[in-house]
């Protein structure tokens, strides 16, 4: 049994006790937002509750630090369809917002986020597309307009319109995000594929320490991200009866990409093909796409014999 | 180990619906506050009475909730920027490429403004983000151009975009105005049907913003692509009936003459490339004054280069130019430049003819300027071959012309070199008559040395209230007699000219 130290040991536990506090926030908030794009509302329930539990303790009752949870555990209770529930949390977390003048673009873009989604859940399209509107204003001024950040807004009111039967502005707007992701993975795929050390060994979330430093890695939650965002557009795309191929071809090739950097290659050849054929079937042809696609396959194929 | 204690399994929706009480955590006052925090009374209360009628109909909804809703989004408004809810609405209605296209434009002339500190000045100039008149015109055109751009009628968006980018060329944002004339010419490629006259259209746009900015490569470049478009077409301007084609011409020969100005002296083969360029194109357009313009310069260039005979090549057709034109100004320039190439190749009877008729032209022109330097030149010309009868004719023209000007600083110079001449002049007679002795001779010598008139050169008259006798004085003494002429006058600029003459005047008599 430890006994009461000095007043030099205590401060020490002091310390490490809040290093740890604000470790455990960050963890619990990855994680309930990683559930929270796989759809476990549930389960991201009790990760929100503990980092707001955490923050609390940390932070206090009043402090902007509290809002990311708030804005899981409305999230949360939007996708378990308890609306007024997220309503309150939600306007808890607005209110702290407001309260906090210096509050970052990216909270407040998460904050309308939600309250977009909520807004769309109660089917108020109208002030769905207000809130969503500032949250892609918000993450535009922290991120820029072209960041994966940005394109969950994108993405959200392309759902709104695509509900309000507005099919020219949702697929517009599928687009966008489509060119987001794209342009973003094109960018790691290019950052392992010049690397032939990187090629060979582990990719994505096991690269080891010193490479990290020069590879970005796709964070946890951007990455159930980017899966339910691609596989939404692709699922919609293909319901429609009028196939443009060049875009799907994209949207194949961001799919590739996606599972190239999660590591999946059976899932990444499956779509590299599916990309080839929409390819091969584009009027005009495109020589850059085809060739980018078949680079690609190869590096896939590379990441696929050391390991069989 | 914290982890487990709030590791907290919600049994069932109820602990959804209210937080679970965090009993582990802090003491009595924050224990209270907590169970307060998660869910506010007043609203809660409201959210609950609501709450059966948003789930039986969404449309429903409406009465006092959305209510409030409204009036949040409403009061926002007001606390935002202007900007911001432009961005908002365009993005409400489902622009976001306009909101992008907006969005980034406003980015990034701040940080230009930022980048260049606040020495540059321009830290007072307001933003186009605060001038509420600039965004609603980019807001409007930009709409309709991605509506249009949805609907495919790429000829709409072309248009759009070049009402902006001439919206911002005359209000003075050229970065804007360029921004979007790039747009246009995008834009452009893709619309179908008119043959590429839209893209040529915007590829001559481009230029010319181009060619203002100085970017004179980047300007070349369009001008290309313009003029390969056009070439072949009939396509005509609907105001003037100019063709584009020969606009592509002369847009064309100004930035390569522009381009092989600037490589004058850096690098000269280059720049001839260039003139060669400018003068091709100024062939194939329809504008004869181009194209004599353009083989004037390319002449002068070959001439710096040293290459007499193509300059006379170019410089005769800019004659033949001129006189299919009748301009006269540009036929004496033609013939002078002649002049000078003849000169070069030591043609020195050719060059005279040339600047006879380079007088003669100046002459009808009736341009003081030109007759004058007309009479100079020849003046000079004939003063370096021995002439000095004829050339002191000619200088006596030029003196009198710089007279009827009214130019000090000409006249000075032409006042000198008449002095130069008139000096050579008298040296001449001088010594022929010194070298040839006869008694006529003797009395011209000894009348000269009396009276200091000359004697020599019946033919030229000259004014007596010239000082000559000052020149004379000093043709006739070894020592360096100032002259005195004017007191202004720069003795540097005299002596040496006179001491040059006087050196190469022996190899000139003997010959």
């Amino acid at each position: 049994m430890p006994i009461l130290g000095s007043e030099e040991d205590r401060q020490h536990r002091k310390n490490q006790q809040l290093i740890r506090q604000k470790q455990m926030i960050e963890l619990c908030r990855t994680t309930g937002q990683k559930l929270l794009f796989e759809g476990k509302y549930e389960s991201a329930v009790p990760a929100a509750l503990a980092a707001l539990k955490f923050a609390i303790q940390v932070y206090g009752l009043s402090s902007i630090e509290l809002v990311p949870s708030y804005l899981i555990l409305g999230e949360a209770s939007i996708g378990l369809n308890k609306l007024s529930q997220a309503n309150e949390y939600l306007s808890q977390a607005q209110w702290t917002v407001l309260k906090t003048p210096e509050c970052g673009n990216e909270i407040k873009s998460r904050l309308y986020r939600n309250l977009g989604l909520l807004e769309a859940a109660r089917k108020n399209y109208f002030d769905a597309l207000s809130h969503l509107s500032n949250d892609v204003y918000h993450s535009s001024c922290a991120y820029g307009t072209d960041d994966i950040q940005t394109s969950g807004g994108y993405f959200h009111m392309a759902n709104v319109f695509y509900r309000q039967n507005r099919l020219d502005v949702a697929f517009s707007l599928y687009n966008q995000v489509i060119d987001i992701w794209n342009g973003h993975l094109s960018h790691l795929v290019d950052q392992r594929t010049r690397e032939p050390e990187v090629t060979t060994g582990l990719i994505g979330q096991m690269i080891s320490g010193d490479n990290a430093n020069d590879i970005d890695v796709l964070g946890e939650a951007q990455e159930a991200e980017a899966i339910q965002v691609l596989n939404a557009v692709l699922e919609l795309r293909e319901q429609q009866t009028v196939q443009n191929a060049s875009i799907m071809c994209k949207v194949y090739y961001t799919l590739t990409m996606l599972h190239f950097i999660l590591n999946d290659s059976k899932q990444a050849e499956e779509f590299a093909g599916k990309a080839k054929t929409a390819c091969e079937n584009i009027v005009s042809g495109d020589a850059g796409m085809a060739e980018k696609i078949s680079e690609l396959s190869k590096a896939i194929e590379q990441i696929e014999t050391p390991t069989s | 180990m914290f982890f487990h204690a709030g590791h907290y399994k919600p049994p069932n929706m109820a602990s959804v619906a209210r937080l679970p009480s965090l009993s582990s955590v802090g003491g009595h006052v924050t224990q209270q506050m907590l169970q307060q925090l998660p869910s506010p009374a007043k609203l809660g209360a409201i959210v609950t009475k609501k709450r059966p009628n948003a789930f039986v109909k969404g449309k429903r909804d409406s009465g006092n909730d959305e209510k409030s809703v409204n009036t949040k989004i409403e009061t926002e408004r007001y606390r935002n920027s202007y900007m911001h809810n432009l961005c908002l609405d365009m993005l409400k209605d489902g622009f976001h490429h306009s909101f992008c296209e907006l969005f980034n434009l406003m980015k990034h002339e701040k940080e230009q403004q930022q980048k260049l500190g606040p020495d540059s000045g321009l830290q007072d100039q307001p933003l186009v983000q605060d001038q509420p008149e600039k965004l609603e015109q980019m807001k409007a055109h930009l709409t309709a151009a991605e509506a249009a751009k949805r609907r495919g009628k790429m000829d709409v968006v072309y248009s759009c975009y070049l009402t902006l980018a001439t919206y911002f060329e005359q209000s003075g944002d050229i970065s804007f105005s360029n921004h979007f004339y790039k747009l246009c010419l995008e834009a452009s490629v893709k619309v179908l049907g008119d043959g590429r006259r839209k893209e040529a259209e915007a590829n001559f746009n481009m230029g010319v913003t181009y060619e203002k900015q100085e970017y004179y490569i980047e300007a070349m470049q369009c001008f290309e692509h313009f003029y390969a478009l056009t070439n072949g077409r009939l396509w005509q301007m609907e105001d003037t009936g100019r063709t584009l084609f020969s606009m592509a011409c002369e847009s064309l020969q100004n930035v390569y003459t522009t381009l092989a100005m600037q490589l004058k002296t850096s690098d000269p083969s280059e720049s001839i490339a260039y003139l060669l360029k400018a003068y091709k194109v100024a062939k194939e357009g329809d504008d004869l004054e181009g194209r004599g313009d353009a083989s004037y310069l390319l002449g002068c260039a070959y001439l710096d280069n040293d290459d007499a005979e193509t300059a006379l090549l170019y410089h005769n057709e800019y004659l033949n130019v001129c006189q299919e034109n009748e301009d006269v100004t540009g036929m004496g320039k033609a013939h002078r430049a002649l002049a000078k190439s003849y000169e070069k190749q030591m043609d020195i009877e050719s060059a005279v003819k040339n600047l006879e008729s380079f007088v003669e032209l100046s002459e009808k022109s009736g341009d003081f300027r030109e007759q004058q330097r007309a009479c100079s030149a020849i003046g000079e010309m004939l003063n370096t071959l021995g002439k000095y009868e004829e050339s002191a004719m000619y200088i006596e023209k030029a003196y009198k012309l710089t007279k009827k000007m009214q130019e000090e600083e000409n006249k000075e110079l032409v006042r000198t070199e008449y002095g130069i001449v008139i000096a050579n002049l008298v040296m001449f007679g001088l010594s022929q008559a010194m070298d040839t002795t006869s008694t006529q001779n003797i009395d011209k010598l000894l009348h000269w040395k009396r009276s200091r008139k000359d004697v020599f050169a019946a033919s030229v008259s000259i004014p007596r209230n010239f000082s000559l006798e000052k020149v004379v004085d000093y043709h006739g003494s070894d020592e360096d007699i100032k002259i005195e002429q004017d007191p202004e006058q720069n003795e540097n600029e005299v002596i040496p000219d006179v001491t040059d003459t006087e050196q190469t005047k022996p190899v000139e008599t003997a010959e």
